[in-house]
C-alpha cells in the first residue's frame, strides 16, 4: 500500500503544467554553450525506478531547442518490446520566446516495427513522432514512462549527441537497499547524491552546462568523445534465469547458463557428423568439413522473439529448418564440433562500426552478433557467412574485444586483425595506346584480406550479367566497351581476383599532334578526408592496406614522349608509403606504383600531416605523360 | 504486323459472363510437381536467373457473406530454386491492409519440395504476423530446408472489403516468370475496368488476342483468363520515373453496380462528376471554399497583401510566407488529414494542405485559382482516358495572375514560385473546376553559367575570378548547398576534385537566402597545380568545373527510356590572359554536335584574341524524354561533352628558337 502511495506521488510530480515556459526562451541559454551547438539540452530529466530484478519503471523528461534542421533530436522515439509496455507520451512546442505553439496530437504518434527485413521476425517496436517545426529556434519537450517486466540491461545516462550542448541533465536511479548497480562516467566529472527511505536507495546525478562537441572524421570510438555515464544492474532476471553484471565473469555464466543444453545434436545428426569427419586427419581438417557442411547447407533467416535476442534456438531447429540467426548457426556448429569432440565456445561481438568498444574494467553487453571460436586451434569461425574461408571472419569482425561465453564464466579477448600485409591489392595493366588516344587496356587485380571481401561477394552472389552491370556503373574509366570481365574467389583463402579487358575509345585526349595520357586510371587514390578546422580528437586508421600496380603502356609507333611530370617519387611518412617509378624503352613506357596505408592511431594535431600526405598520393595519381608526334 | 502501343492502358472486357466458378483446371495443383521441373537446373531462357517462378496463379472471387459483398483472393505461387544466390526469394512476406479489419489472411499454407523429391511443409507456428504500422500487416516466413535445386509453393486465401479496387495482379517481378495466370469471377450486375499497365516499350501483334512482349511473352486475353507467359525480370535502371510504370500489371476498377430491385450505381463517372463531388467534399474542396477551415491562415496573411498592387505581387507575398512557414511533413496525398486552420497552427502539413491554404486565400483576394491534381513521377503515369481519382497523389495550384496562368506547389522555402517540385513534373496534371480540364505541365529550363577570368601566376598557379550564375531548379539545389555550407568550401572540391589543391577567396552571394529563381556566386581562386610545366611548355585542361562530372550512362543497353525532369543549360566560359612570353602551342578541336530532333546540342569553341584566350563550352538538354532506342545516342552525347571537357591546351614559351633540331 505504500508503496502505491510512492509512486503516486512520482507520478503526479512529474506531470508538466502546459501553457508557456518563459525558462525555454532561446535568450536564456548561457552564452558559453553556443559554440558548435545545433541543439541545446535545455532539461533532460531520466528516473529509473527498479522494482525488483525483473521490474522496472522509467520516466523521462526532456525538453531541447533546436537551432536548425540539421540539429539532432528531430522526433521522439521510445522503443519498446513485449517486456516494456509504454505508459503516457506526450510533447509540446515552444516558439523562441518558450510561447506555446502546440502539443503533440494523438494521431501524429505513431507505431512500427523496429527493424524492418524480410528474413528477420522480430517483436521490438518504436513509437514515433516527427517533431519539426518550421521556425528556427525552437523547443521540444516530451514526457513519456515505460513500465518494464522484464530486465536485460538498465537505460545509460545519455547525456549529448554531437553537436549538442546541454543546460542540465539529470538521472536518477532508485532500487532496493539490497540491490546494487554498476556504472562508467565518460567525459563527465559528477557524483551522485544519495538518499534512503523506506529500504530504497536513491542515486540523483546531476550535470550541468556540458559544451558541444564536434564531429570529426575517423574519430577512433565516437562515443568516447561524448558525455555520458552507462549504468548496469548488479543483477538482473531473465525469463527466470538471474544474472549479474558485476563482471565478465558473472555475466559470460549467465549467458552460459541461458544456452546451456542446447548443443544436443540428432542421432542422424551425430551420424552425419561422424560421416564428415571419418577419414579426417587433424582436427583442423575436421572442423574445415563441418564449417563447409554449415556453409553449403544453412542459411541466415532471422527469428527473434520475446528472449530470442539473447537465447539460441537449439540446434534441432538448425537442422529441421535448414536455417538459423548468428546465435542459432553458431551454437549448431559448435555442437557439430562437440560430436568430433572439438571444444569451441561462442563469442559475443560487436559487429559493422566501433562506435564502443567493450573493456575489461566495465561489464556492459554492448554486442549485436556471435561467431565461433576454437581455442585450441585458435581459429575462429563467422557461422552466417555461405563463403568466407574457414577462419576468416571479415574486417567486420576484425581486431576488438569479444566475449568468450565458457563453462567458467566470460572471458574478453580479443579477434584477430586484419593488418596491411593481409590486405593487400595487386595488378598488372597493359595499355595498348593508338595515335587517336584509343586504347585497349587489360587489367588482372589479385586481392587478399580486406580487400577481397566485396569481390568474394559479387562472385558468389551475383550473376554473370548483374556483375557486368555492376562493373559498368562503378568503373571510373572514361566511355568503355567490355571485351572480358571476369571476378573469381579462392575457396580456401581469403583471395578473390578481378580480370578485364576493356576498349576505351578516348583513353587519352588530344590536342592538336599531342596526347594527354592518364598515367594511373585503374587504382586512384581520391580519398582525402575534409580538413578540420582546430581538430579536438584523435584520429585512427583502422585498416592498413598494400597496393602494387605495373602498369604497362605501348606507344603508337609514330609518337614519342614529350614529357613525364615526375619519374620517380618516393613518399614516406608514419601514415603509409608511396613510390611512383616510371621507366621508359622503345615503345613502351612502364609505372610501378606501390602505396602501404598504415592502419594508426594519432594526435589531432597531426590529422593536416595525415591530410598532406594524402593529397600528395592523389595528385600524383592524377598525373598525365604527354606524347608527342615524332618528326619525320 | 507488329507496332508500339502508345496508350499505357488498353480496355480489355467491360462485359462479364456469369460462368462456373473457376471450371476450367487450374494450371496448377498443389504438390503435383512435373519431374521436369524437379530435374530443371537452369532456366533456359534466362540462364542468369537466380530462382524462377514456374507459375504464379490466382483467382479473384466477387461474392456476398451474409451482409456485404468481399473479394476472395485466392493466390497460389510456385517458385524454382536455381542457384544460391537466389536463396533469399524463400524468405515471403505477404503485406495486407489489416485496418479496421479491412484485409484478412484466411488461410495459407506452404510447403518446400527437394530436388530429391522430398517434401517438408511449413509449420504454422514457422509462419508470423507482423503488425508493420497503423495500417499494414504482412504474413512472414521462410521455407525450410531450402537447397539449390528446391521448389516451393505457397498459397493463401485473403478476404478483403474494398470490391472498388480489386486485388491487383502483377505479371511481371523481379526474377523471371515462366507463367503467370489470373482468373476473375465477378458477381453478376458488377461491371469493372479493366487496366493493363506497363505495356508502353512493348510490342503488340494483333493476332488472335496474342499480344508479343518485349519479344519474349506471350499474353492471352479471354473474358475471364489473364495469362502472361515467358516475362522477363524487372531490371531497374537510373533515370525513370517509377518502375512501376514499367512493369506488367493488370489492376480492376469498379464501373457500376446493377443488381435486380436496387437501382444502378455508378461506380465510374464522367471527369465532370468527380470534379463536383470532390469540389463539394470536406476534405477537399470545403477546404478551400469554407471560411472556417482557413479563417487563421486569412488573418496572417492578409497584412502581407496590403500595399501590393498586381496579383502576381500578392501571390509571391502569400506563396513565399507558406513556403517558408509551413513544413511539408513528407506525405503526398490529395486530400487533407485535418482542417487547414490545424496544420497552418502546426506549422507543418501534407502538400494538400499546404497548397488548398494557398488556394483558399488567393481565392479570397479575387485571384481566379483551382486544384490541379498530379500523379507525381514516383507514384506513376497518368490515364486521362479514364475517370479514375486513385491515379493522383499530388494536387498543386494553378493561379491565374494578371491574365498569365502559372503553377503554384509551396512546401520548401528554397523553391520560387511557379516552379512545381521536381516530383511534380510529370507531364500533365488535371484542373479540378465545374469545367474540369488536362493540362500540360511543362517545365522550366534550368541553367548554369560559368564565367571565369584567369590568368597564371609568375609561379605557375592559375589564378582569377570566378562567377557562377544558376536559374531555376539549379539555382535552388545550389542555395541548399550553400546554406549547409555558407563558406562556400564545396567549390574547393569542385575546383580540385582529388587532390584538394584550390584555395576560394572573397566569396560574395546575391540572395543567398531568399527563393528568388536565380542564384549567383562571385569568388576568387588559385589553384596551385592547374598547369604541367615541361620546359618550354605548359600544358592545362582549361574547363575547370561544369557540373558534369561523370556519365550517367554506362550499361550499354537500356530496356527502359530515359526521362529528365526538366531541360537544362550549362554554359562554361572561360578566359585566360596567355602568360607573357606564351604563345598558343596547340588547342583542342572546336566542336558542335547535335542529337536528333535538336533533343540536345554541345557547341564548344576556342579563340585567342589580343593575349586573350577564350573557350566557350554550351551544353543543351533541350528534350526530356528519351526512348530507350534513342538511348546509344544519348551515351555518346554525354560521353562526348565529358571529354571534350578533359582536353588540354598547350602554351609554348615564344622567344625561344621554334623547334628544337632533332
Amino acid at each position: 500500500m505504500r508503496f502505491l502511495l510512492f509512486f503516486i506521488l512520482l507520478y503526479s510530480a512529474s506531470v508538466l503544467s502546459a501553457g508557456n515556459k518563459p525558462e525555454y526562451a532561446v535568450s536564456k541559454i548561457p552564452f558559453e554553450l553556443l559554440p558548435n551547438a545545433k541543439a541545446v539540452i535545455r532539461d533532460s530529466w531520466t528516473e529509473f525506478e527498479v522494482k525488483s530484478a525483473s521490474s522496472a519503471r522509467q520516466s523521462v523528461r526532456f525538453a531541447v531547442t533546436r537551432f536548425s534542421a540539421a540539429a539532432p533530436y528531430s522526433s521522439l522515439v521510445v522503443p519498446y518490446n513485449q517486456y516494456s509496455k509504454v505508459g503516457k507520451i506526450k510533447a509540446w512546442l515552444y516558439d523562441a520566446n518558450g510561447n506555446e505553439v502546440r502539443k503533440m496530437v494523438k494521431d501524429e504518434l505513431q507505431d512500427f516495427s523496429a527493424v524492418d527485413g524480410v528474413s528477420i521476425y522480430q517483436d521490438n517496436r518504436v513509437k514515433y513522432a516527427d517533431l519539426s517545426y518550421g521556425q528556427y529556434p525552437y523547443t521540444i519537450e516530451y514526457e513519456y514512462e515505460l513500465f518494464y517486466s522484464e530486465i536485460t540491461n538498465y537505460p545509460m545516462w545519455d547525456i549529448q549527441e554531437f553537436g549538442t550542448a546541454v543546460e542540465q541533465s539529470q538521472y536518477i536511479i532508485r532500487l532496493p537497499e539490497t540491490m546494487k548497480y554498476h556504472y562508467k562516467k565518460y567525459n563527465v566529472d559528477v557524483e551522485p547524491l544519495e538518499t534512503r527511505a523506506s529500504g530504497m536507495v536513491t542515486h540523483h546525478w546531476k550535470a550541468t552546462k556540458i559544451k558541444a562537441v564536434k564531429q570529426e572524421p575517423f574519430i577512433a570510438q565516437p562515443f568516447l568523445a561524448l558525455a555520458s555515464v552507462l549504468i548496469t544492474p548488479g543483477t538482473f532476471q531473465v525469463k527466470g534465469y538471474t544474472g549479474s553484471m558485476s563482471s565478465w565473469k558473472d555475466f559470460g555464466a549467465f549467458m552460459y547458463q541461458l544456452n546451456a543444453g542446447r548443443d544436443e545434436l540428432s542421432p542422424t545428426m551425430k551420424a552425419k557428423v561422424n560421416e564428415l569427419i571419418a577419414d579426417a586427419t587433424t582436427d583442423v581438417e575436421k572442423i574445415e568439413r563441418l564449417y563447409r557442411y554449415l556453409q553449403q547447407n544453412m542459411r541466415y533467416v532471422s527469428v527473434q522473439l520475446g528472449i530470442g535476442g539473447w537465447q539460441t534456438f537449439d540446434a534441432n531447429y538448425v537442422e529441421q529448418n535448414k536455417y538459423g540467426d548468428c546465435k542459432a548457426l553458431t551454437n549448431f556448429m559448435k555442437s557439430m564440433l562437440k560430436e568430433a569432440k572439438i571444444q569451441s565456445y561462442p563469442a559475443l561481438i560487436g559487429n559493422g562500426s566501433r562506435a564502443f568498444e567493450v573493456t575489461e574494467d566495465f561489464t556492459v553487453p554492448y554486442f549485436n552478433h556471435v561467431i565461433l571460436h576454437v581455442p585450441s586451434e585458435s581459429l575462429w569461425l563467422e557461422c552466417t557467412s555461405t563463403n568466407y574461408p574457414p577462419n576468416y571472419i571479415g574486417s567486420s569482425n576484425a581486431d576488438r574485444n569479444v566475449l568468450l561465453i565458457t563453462e567458467e564464466g566470460g572471458k574478453l579477448i580479443r579477434t584477430p586483425a586484419l593488418s596491411s600485409t593481409d590486405n593487400v591489392q595487386q595488378s598488372i595493366t597493359t595499355i595498348e595506346l593508338s595515335a587517336e588516344g584509343e586504347a585497349t587496356l587489360e587489367n588482372t587485380i589479385q586481392l587478399s584480406g580486406a580487400t577481397q571481401e566485396a569481390y568474394r561477394y559479387y562472385s558468389k552472389n551475383m550473376s554473370s550479367e548483374e556483375f557486368k552491370k555492376w562493373f559498368l556503373e562503378n568503373n571510373s574509366l572514361p566511355m568503355n566497351t567490355i571485351q572480358a570481365l571476369q571476378v573469381q574467389s579462392e575457396q580456401e583463402r581469403p583471395e578473390a581476383s578481378l580480370h578485364y579487358k576493356l576498349t576505351i575509345p578516348r583513353y587519352a585526349s588530344k590536342a592538336g599532334k599531342r596526347l594527354f595520357v592518364p598515367i594511373n586510371s585503374v587504382n586512384v587514390f581520391s580519398s582525402v578526408p575534409p580538413e578540420v578546422e582546430g581538430r579536438q580528437f584523435q584520429f585512427q586508421i583502422s585498416t592498413g592496406y598494400q597496393e602494387q600496380d605495373s602498369i604497362i603502356f605501348q606507344l603508337p609507333a609514330d609518337m614519342q614522349i614529350e614529357s613525364i611530370p615526375q619519374e620517380n617519387v618516393q613518399l614516406e611518412s608514419d601514415f603509409g608509403q608511396y613510390s611512383l617509378q616510371i621507366t621508359q624503352e622503345a615503345g613502351t613506357v612502364t609505372c610501378l606504383r606501390k602505396l602501404k596505408i598504415n592502419a594508426i592511431k594519432a594526435a589531432p594535431e597531426r590529422y593536416t600531416e595525415l591530410r598532406d600526405f594524402y593529397k600528395q598520393i592523389a595528385k600524383l595519381d592524377d598525373m598525365k605523360m604527354v606524347l608527342v608526334q615524332k618528326r619525320t | 504486323m507488329k507496332r508500339h502501343i502508345l496508350s499505357i492502358v488498353c480496355l480489355v472486357a467491360l462485359y462479364l459472363t456469369c460462368t462456373p466458378l473457376f471450371a476450367q483446371k487450374a494450371p496448377i495443383s498443389w504438390g503435383d510437381i512435373p519431374k521436369a521441373d524437379l530435374a530443371m537446373t537452369v532456366y533456359e531462357r534466362d540462364t542468369s536467373a537466380a530462382a524462377v517462378v514456374l507459375a504464379d496463379y490466382g483467382e479473384l472471387l466477387l461474392t456476398s457473406n451474409t451482409s456485404e459483398y468481399i473479394c476472395r483472393f485466392t493466390h497460389h505461387k510456385r517458385v524454382k530454386i536455381l542457384k544460391k544466390s537466389g536463396f533469399g526469394h524463400a524468405d515471403i512476406s505477404i503485406p495486407f491492409q489489416h485496418k479496421n479489419g479491412y484485409e484478412k489472411i484466411i488461410r495459407a499454407k506452404a510447403q518446400v519440395i527437394s530436388p530429391s523429391g522430398k517434401v517438408y511443409p511449413v509449420s504454422k507456428k514457422e509462419m508470423f504476423e507482423e503488425t508493420i504500422n497503423e495500417y499494414w500487416s504482412a504474413l512472414k516466413f521462410s521455407f525450410p530446408n531450402v537447397e539449390v535445386g528446391s521448389i516451393f509453393e505457397y498459397e493463401y486465401l485473403l478476404e478483403s472489403g474494398n470490391i472498388v479496387e480489386l486485388q491487383a495482379w502483377d505479371f511481371q517481378e523481379s526474377i523471371p516468370v515462366r507463367h503467370s495466370e489470373l482468373r476473375t469471377d465477378l458477381a453478376a450486375g458488377f461491371t469493372y475496368l479493366y487496366l493493363f499497365e506497363g505495356t508502353d516499350e512493348m510490342e503488340k501483334s494483333e493476332e488472335d488476342g496474342v499480344i508479343t512482349f518485349q519479344g519474349e511473352a506471350t499474353v492471352k486475353f479471354s473474358d475471364n483468363r489473364f495469362i502472361l507467359e515467358n516475362v522477363p525480370a524487372l531490371v531497374e535502371e537510373a533515370y525513370i520515373t517509377t518502375l512501376k510504370d514499367y512493369r506488367a500489371r493488370l489492376r480492376f476498377q469498379l464501373n457500376k453496380v446493377e443488381l435486380p430491385g436496387v437501382s444502378k450505381t455508378d461506380y465510374l463517372h464522367s471527369w465532370e462528376y468527380i470534379a463536383k463531388e470532390l469540389l463539394a467534399r470536406p476534405s477537399f474542396g470545403e477546404q478551400f471554399t469554407r471560411k472556417q477551415n482557413y479563417k487563421k491562415v486569412l488573418e496572417a496573411v492578409q497584412p502581407l497583401v496590403v500595399g501590393k498592387s498586381t496579383e502576381t505581387e500578392k501571390a509571391e507575398a502569400i506563396y513565399n510566407f507558406l513556403a517558408q512557414r509551413i513544413n511539408w511533413e513528407g506525405y503526398y496525398g490529395i486530400f487533407v488529414s485535418e482542417k487547414l486552420d490545424n496544420s497552418f497552427e502546426k506549422n507543418k502539413a501534407v502538400a494538400a494542405e499546404a497548397n488548398f491554404m494557398l488556394l483558399a486565400v488567393l481565392r479570397e483576394l479575387d485571384i481566379s485559382a483551382d486544384p490541379v491534381l498530379i500523379s507525381t513521377r514516383s507514384h506513376g503515369k497518368h490515364l486521362p482516358k479514364y475517370p479514375l481519382l486513385d491515379q493522383f497523389n499530388h494536387v498543386i495550384v494553378r493561379a491565374k495572375l494578371d491574365g498569365t496562368y502559372q503553377l503554384l506547389d509551396v512546401n520548401s522555402p528554397l523553391r520560387a514560385m511557379g516552379y512545381p517540385r521536381v516530383n511534380a513534373l510529370n507531364y500533365k496534371g488535371w484542373v479540378v473546376s465545374e469545367k474540369p480540364e488536362w493540362i500540360d505541365i511543362e517545365s522550366a529550363k534550368s541553367s548554369d553559367v560559368f564565367m571565369i577570368q584567369s590568368r597564371f601566376a609568375e609561379n605557375g598557379t592559375l589564378e582569377g575570378e570566378w562567377t557562377a550564375q544558376f536559374k531555376g531548379y539549379s539555382a535552388f539545389e545550389e542555395r541548399e548547398k550553400y546554406l549547409a555550407n555558407p563558406n562556400a568550401a564545396y567549390w574547393q572540391e569542385r575546383l580540385a576534385a582529388s587532390t584538394g589543391t584550390a584555395i576560394i577567396k572573397d566569396v560574395k552571394v546575391e540572395k543567398g537566402k531568399e527563393n528568388t529563381e536565380t542564384f549567383r556566386t562571385d569568388f576568387s581562386f588559385s589553384i596551385a597545380d592547374a598547369a604541367v610545366r615541361n620546359g618550354d611548355y605548359l600544358y592545362f585542361s582549361p574547363v575547370l568545373y561544369t557540373g558534369l562530372k561523370e556519365n550517367p550512362f554506362k550499361t550499354e543497353k537500356r530496356r527502359y527510356p530515359v526521362d529528365f525532369p526538366y531541360p537544362l543549360t550549362t554554359q562554361y566560359i572561360f578566359k585566360l590572359e596567355l602568360p607573357e612570353g606564351y604563345a598558343i602551342e596547340a588547342l583542342p578541336e572546336a566542336a558542335k554536335i547535335l542529337l536528333p530532333n535538336n533533343g540536345g546540342t554541345f557547341y564548344y569553341s576556342l579563340a585567342e584574341k589580343d593575349g586573350t584566350l577564350e573557350i566557350v563550352s554550351r551544353f543543351m538538354l533541350n528534350q526530356r524524354h528519351f526512348t530507350a532506342y534513342q538511348y546509344p545516342d544519348l551515351k555518346s552525347f554525354f560521353g562526348f561533352v565529358l571529354e571534350k571537357h578533359q582536353e588540354q591546351v598547350v602554351l609554348k614559351k615564344v622567344n625561344t628558337v621554334a623547334e628544337s633540331k632533332d
